[in-house]
């Protein structure tokens, strides 16, 4: 499969009261095309890190992270956003809904960028349709449920048709069937979408399910199982 | 670790807005130790010019037309063991030799050396005093560019024996001219300032030696003016009685030639109504009326110009039984007319009108008897001593003052005059003599004594009888006046306070915003501190005491900043806004109460402030705390009132608005005015209803784009969006809307019922002029031909000079000056406000003692008083009476002062000679050849004449300085408010950071994310600017639509374009200072 995104020997550092600290010491890892990972390790291992730095969100200290093999770190801060807009999807834990915006508005925000096209519309009218909202398309992100706004949140990172779908914690503040549920429909998407999908979580349930799971540990990564 | 420590921390830890909220009491306490110093200062200055005005100086008696003898100042010096001045105060004009610059209004001070032990240093200026050499004040001498050793040409109006209007003065001598040196050019401590009147403007003083001035002025051992050092009050009257004189009052008492009876009479030719009373009351006396009759006639045969003299009945000539149609002929007279007993023989006189007025008029009279000219028939003291006739050698000399045609005068009159002088040829009885000839001077020429000891014994009998109040000898306590004028003076410290209205409210709301914003960068410190266990009333309490802390420090930190503003607007009150306080000079004064009062009131309503801001923010905090934010979302949709019936207030206002402003005319009066601002106010309280209550949701049903995402964002928080709208525009209206009450260039001189009531020109005389300038007479006096005056009327107005109590004064006037008119030659002119409808309200009612008067708003205003309120004020013959105030007029040319009608002024006033202020009517297109005229006819009598919309603009320019102020202020409190904005911004996008960091995530760059804010910002300040802007221009429309009127300043204009601007910038620095650092990582939830 075509390679994706590469990490070589990432590492990420953060000042802290007593020195600096090291979160990710050495992080190299690649994701190809259309395939599904997930990332487990405990709380505040750096998965958060790990995934802002896949996501062009953050620049490691040192190290390289090549998507399409290009490597973002030489990118500028605009330049970068612009790879954020047309090659990735982020799904957060906190949905980060825009409250003042209905369903609709909050799927096509990625598009404002570049400008809202009939194209575009279409395809958020699609994606709300296969998630099961499009009789949510006029509500606002207050009147849905925890369920429902994370599928918005889904659907608004997959609008721009990205290579990459990163999920932090996607079901991190749902209850089991309708995280189970989302689990389904990410991976669905990822087949059909043909979307590389990667997902930081404790889950193990839902870490089972995709095709490669590694653990993060000590800010190194380890293989801890390949499902094929 | 203690709650103090925490305490510490937390202001240590956010001491960048702790700094900031510091800064904005600091501003607080500031603009309030600034206004209030400002008041300490103003009162302070105001007790040195009064200091400096008065020196050593409790007491004074002055009067105009009133001599009393120098003596008496060194009477009344042993007599109340303290210094004592007598002075002779007179007006006049000072001029360059060369003319070229000259001053009008001027004090002359003929002074002694008690005059300059009174003044503040104590002592004479310092230098030789040369013959002939004068000292001027500093003021005179920069206007005049005087040094020691100019000339100056003073012309000074010397005092009347004989009042001025009465028709037997000569009316020449009126004044009379110095060339004088200057010998030394006086400070304040020289009683340089030196002024009897209330008033922070000094008068421009010449100060020559006291007998100097006596001579030129013919007064010489006598003086108008006595000024008392420190005394005790309830010995002063008493001294007074007791050192007065009948040398004091103008009267002279003189035996009667040729008989044992003495006579009193009176230097003014008719004795005053108190003299008169004291004379009658002495036993064994009688009044004579003698009286200069024009022509006797029986058929074809007259007598011209005769004494006829009346004396009561049983007084020799006059039988018990002469009736008051029979009168008594000597037989000089019999024969030159040829008529005996029992003929009809007619007398032709003339009667005192108003002013200077004589009417010619005829009473027939049937002869009772011939008498020979011998005994009481030959009394030649009859006569009294008529300025002008007494002396004369031939009767071709007289000048009596009035017209005579002395060519009417034949040789047997002469030779009569020769051999009898003024003897009487006729004779007639008081009752009739008083019915035809007395008059507002009086109605006996003389007072007849008989049985009388000595002439001792006589002064002290007629003496007792008098007051010397009626003689103009009243003491007035000038330190208690001055108290008075200055507790009632101009609150500089409230006035100040209130212009600075819109800069505390900007500060505060600055504090409040520095405030919200510190608890809203603190939230997660107060969900931290509820976990651990504190309530919400501790945590506000911790708040409070960070925030006490501040406010404290802030407040003391206002203190020297206050005091420069202080001394910055005290500079201003030197400079730019000199209109209000004239030519005081202010001395910053720094009192400690002030300064404590100051910082404590800052400290305490920023602390207020502060206090009321966090309290919500933190009870807000603590119910939100665990709360999510779309459940808070939900819960805020749930609570967002419905609009309901709000939605049609918005319209209602707007359709209410333009009611008003239809139905208010186009007028420029202050009521329209205020009717247009009425309108500009709800006009913007509709729009901002209107912008409240409309549904905004844009972009539900069309495409979403970056615009309708602003929008989008705006409506969300919709009562923060509101706040900043409404307080912009709000300010922008307080700021332009109140020119509407500017006062420009209202009225021109033709229009009749504006401020200057279509008078072209307003003039004022140093030396009072009797002449009616509308009589051929009176223009023939003045060498002023019917050709020149086509077309001119001249309203003349007397003057009694008072405080000042223009809107320039900054002390309250206690006795304002009182100015006497025609009623009817103001008919139709100028606009009643308040009270009376018309000038018809001067005549009063007969049941009604007060006098009533009209005067202008601006002085209605300035003098604190209401309609129907009184003054109490003094006549010539010391009786108080009330005037009382029945009308205002709109602002005026005849501001200032009280006006009353003329007859009511005679009969307080009756000797007042005069007329020294005039309005003059004339065609525009000669209006600058009139005035030219006029000031080079009437240059001896001082004559200053102005066009009377500059004498109007000078008064409203006053008011228009204190709009001015507020504006001034009121820009600043704007630009503050704009930095306001930026706060406003820096919390909005702190709470925003998740929402605007998720745009980041999904694409959007910085610059972009910058500009979507900084677009909705942009959208908020352009709103308010609109609405306050279109606001003002309803309100400003009066001014818009007249020709002339200022509206607009560049000022204005730099102020709406710093807050535009300002205000863009502040939030675009806002924006992205708020936005430095990775956005991004507000995304993380670990």
């Amino acid at each position: 499969m075509q390679m994706l995104l590469e990490l070589k020997n990432v590492k990420r550092g953060f000042a802290g009261p007593m020195g600096a600290v090291d979160v990710l010491r050495g992080i190299s890892v690649s994701v190809e095309a259309g395939s599904a990972l997930a990332i487990l390790g405990p709380s505040g291992c750096g998965k958060s890190t790990l995934l802002y730095l896949m996501g062009a969100l953050d620049v490691p200290t040192s190290g390289q992270v090549l998507l399409d093999g290009r490597d973002l770190t030489d990118l500028t801060d605009d330049e970068r956003a612009k790879v954020r807009n047309t090659r990735i999807g982020i799904v957060f834990q906190a949905h980060h809904l825009l409250a003042q915006l209905t369903v609709r508005e909050n799927v096509l925000v990625p598009a404002l960028v570049t400008g809202v096209t009939d194209e575009v519309e279409e395809r958020a009218r699609r994606l709300l349709d296969r998630v099961g909202l499009a009789d949510r398309m006029g509500h606002t992100p207050s009147t849905l449920s925890g369920g429902e706004r994370q599928r918005v949140a889904v659907v608004r990172a997959l609008v721009n048709s990205p290579g990459l779908l990163l999920a932090d914690e996607p079901t991190g503040s749902l209850d089991r069937a309708t995280g189970d549920a989302l689990g389904d429909l990410l991976l669905e998407l990822n087949r059909e979408e043909g979307t590389a999908l990667v997902v930081v979580t404790h889950s193990e349930t839902l870490a089972a399910r995709m095709d490669r799971v590694l653990t993060l540990t000590d800010g190194k990564l380890d293989p801890a199982k390949e499902n094929t | 670790m203690k709650l103090r420590r925490l305490i510490l921390k937390g202001l240590l830890h956010h001491r960048r807005t702790h700094l900031a909220a510091l800064a904005t009491a600091a501003l607080v306490s500031a603009v309030m130790i600034g206004a209030l110093g400002v008041g300490d200062s103003v009162r302070e200055s105001l007790a040195i010019v009064a200091d400096a005005r008065l020196g050593r100086i409790r007491f004074a008696a002055h009067a105009r037309d009133c001599l009393w003898r120098t003596d008496l100042a060194g009477s009344l010096a042993r007599e109340l063991d303290t210094t004592v001045s007598s002075t002779l105060l007179l007006g006049g004009t000072v001029a360059l030799p060369n003319g070229s610059a000259r001053v009008a209004n001027a004090q002359v001070l003929g002074v002694d050396d008690a005059f300059w032990a009174l003044s503040p240093g104590g002592h004479p200026p310092a230098g030789s005093w040369p013959a002939g050499g004068c000292a001027v004040s500093e003021r005179l001498a920069k206007r005049l560019g005087l040094v020691v050793g100019t000339s100056i040409v003073v012309r000074v109006e010397v005092p009347a024996m004989v009042p001025r209007d009465a028709p037997i003065g000569t009316g020449s001598d009126a004044a009379v001219t110095l060339l004088l040196e200057v010998a030394a050019v006086l400070d304040a401590d020289a009683f340089g300032t030196f002024s009897l009147r209330i008033g922070q403007v000094p008068p421009p003083n010449v100060i020559l030696p006291r007998l100097e001035l006596q001579r030129a002025a013919r007064c010489l051992g006598f003086a108008n003016t006595l000024l008392l050092g420190d005394a005790d009050e309830a010995r002063v009257a008493p001294a007074v009685a007791d050192c007065f004189g009948i040398e004091d009052t103008g009267l002279l008492v003189g035996p009667v030639a040729g008989s044992e009876a003495w006579q009193l009479t009176s230097s003014r030719v008719f004795l005053e109504p108190a003299a008169e009373q004291a004379g009658l009351g002495l036993p064994g006396s009688f009044g004579i009326l003698t009286w200069l009759v024009n022509d006797i006639s029986t058929g074809t045969r007259h007598t011209p110009y005769s004494m006829v003299a009346a004396l009561p009945r049983g007084h020799a000539p006059i039988p018990d039984d002469l009736a008051d149609d029979e009168i008594l002929v000597n037989t000089w007279l019999a024969e030159d007319l040829a008529v005996a007993d029992g003929d009809t023989i007619a007398l032709t006189y003339y009667v005192v009108g108003d002013g200077r007025k004589l009417t010619e008029r005829t009473t027939e009279f049937r002869i009772r008897g011939v008498l020979p000219i011998e005994g009481a028939a030959a009394d030649r003291k009859l006569m009294p001593d008529f300025p002008g006739l007494t002396g004369a050698k031939d009767c071709r000399d007289w000048d009596p003052g009035f017209a005579l045609d002395l060519s009417r005068i034949r040789d047997k009159d002469e030779e009569y005059w020769d051999e009898h002088e003024g003897t009487p040829k006729a004779f007639i009885a008081l009752t009739a003599g008083r019915k035809l000839w007395g008059n507002r001077f009086g109605s006996l020429t003389a007072v007849r004594l008989q049985s009388v000891p000595d002439r001792d014994a006589l002064e002290a009998a007629i003496r007792a009888r008098l007051d010397p109040g009626a003689f103009g000898l009243t003491f007035v306590d000038l330190a208690k006046a001055n108290e008075l004028a200055r507790a009632g003076g101009m609150d500089f410290g409230g006035l100040f306070l209130g212009f600075s209205f819109l800069l505390l409210a900007a500060a505060l709301l600055l504090m409040g915003l520095v405030v919200a914003l510190n608890m809203v960068m603190r939230q997660e410190e107060i969900a931290t501190l509820l976990a651990l266990g504190f309530d919400g009333k501790r945590i506000r309490r911790l708040f409070a005491v960070e925030h006490g802390i501040v406010a404290l420090v802030g407040g003391m930190v206002g203190v020297p900043l206050g005091y420069g503003l202080t001394a910055a607007a005290l500079t201003a009150l030197d400079t730019v806004w000199s209109d209000l306080a004239g030519s005081l000079r202010m001395s910053l004064v720094i009192d400690a109460g002030t300064a404590t009062m100051g910082a404590l009131c800052g400290a305490s309503i920023s602390f207020a402030v502060s206090w009321l801001v966090l309290r919500r923010i933190v009870s807000g905090s603590v119910r939100d705390a665990f709360t999510k934010s779309e459940e808070r979302a939900a819960r805020d949709e749930r609570t967002r009132p419905r609009r309901g019936v709000r939605v049609w207030v918005g319209p209602a206002l707007v359709l209410g608005a333009m009611a008003l402003a239809a139905s208010s005319g186009t007028g420029r009066d202050p009521a329209t005015a205020g009717a247009f601002f009425g309108s500009g106010m709800l006009l913007l309280t509709g729009f901002l209803f209107i912008l409240a209550t409309v549904p905004l949701r844009t972009g539900v049903r069309g495409r979403l784009s970056a615009r309708t995402l602003a929008l989008r964002n705006l409506t969300r928080r919709r009562g923060r969006s509101m706040a900043v709208i409404g307080i912009l525009a709000f300010g922008v209206f307080m700021f332009l809307g109140v020119t509407v009450f500017r006062r420009d260039r209202l009225t021109g001189p033709g229009d009749r019922t504006g401020g200057t009531g279509g008078f072209a020109l307003v003039g004022e005389c140093t030396v009072a002029i009797v002449h009616d300038l509308n009589s051929p007479e009176g223009r023939k006096f003045f060498a002023l031909t019917e050709e020149d005056l086509a077309g001119v009327r001249v309203v003349r107005l007397r003057v009694r000079t008072g405080d000042d109590a223009t809107c320039r004064s900054l002390t309250r006037a206690q006795t304002p000056e009182l100015v006497a008119v025609d009623p009817a030659e103001l008919e139709g002119r100028f606009t009643f406000v308040k009270g009376a409808s018309d000038w018809t309200v001067l005549a009063g009612s007969e049941d009604d003692e007060a006098v009533p008067a009209v005067i202008d708003q601006a002085t209605f205003w300035t003098l604190g008083k209401g309609l129907g309120d009184e003054f109490t004020m003094t006549g010539e013959e010391g009786r108080p009476f009330e005037v009382r105030i029945a009308g205002v007029i709109d602002n005026a040319i005849l501001h200032g002062q009280l006006i009353i009608s003329e007859s009511e002024y005679l009969r307080r006033f009756p000797s007042e000679g005069g007329y020294r202020r005039f309005l003059v009517d004339a065609p525009e297109s000669r209006r600058e050849k009139v005035a030219a005229l006029l000031t080079r006819q009437l240059t001896d009598r001082g004559i200053a004449l102005e066009k009377s919309e500059a004498r109007l603009n000078a008064f409203n320019a006053v008011e228009n300085t204190y709009l001015g102020i507020f504006q001034a202020l009121g820009g600043i409190g704007l630009l503050l408010g704009s930095a306001g904005l930026a706060l406003v911004v820096s919390r909005n996008v702190l709470q925003r950071r998740a929402e605007l960091a998720l745009l980041g995530a999904v694409g959007f760059t910085r610059g972009r994310i910058v500009r979507l804010v900084n677009a909705e910002n942009a959208i908020l300040l352009g709103l308010g600017l609109l609405a306050g802007l279109a606001a003002s221009a309803v309100s400003l429309i009066p001014a818009i639509l007249t020709p002339g009127a200022e509206f607009a300043t560049p000022g204005m204009g730099l102020v709406l374009f710093g807050l535009g601007a300002g205000g863009s910038i502040f939030t675009w620095v806002a924006t992205r200072a708020t936005l430095s650092g990775n956005l991004l990582d507000n995304l993380r939830e670990e």
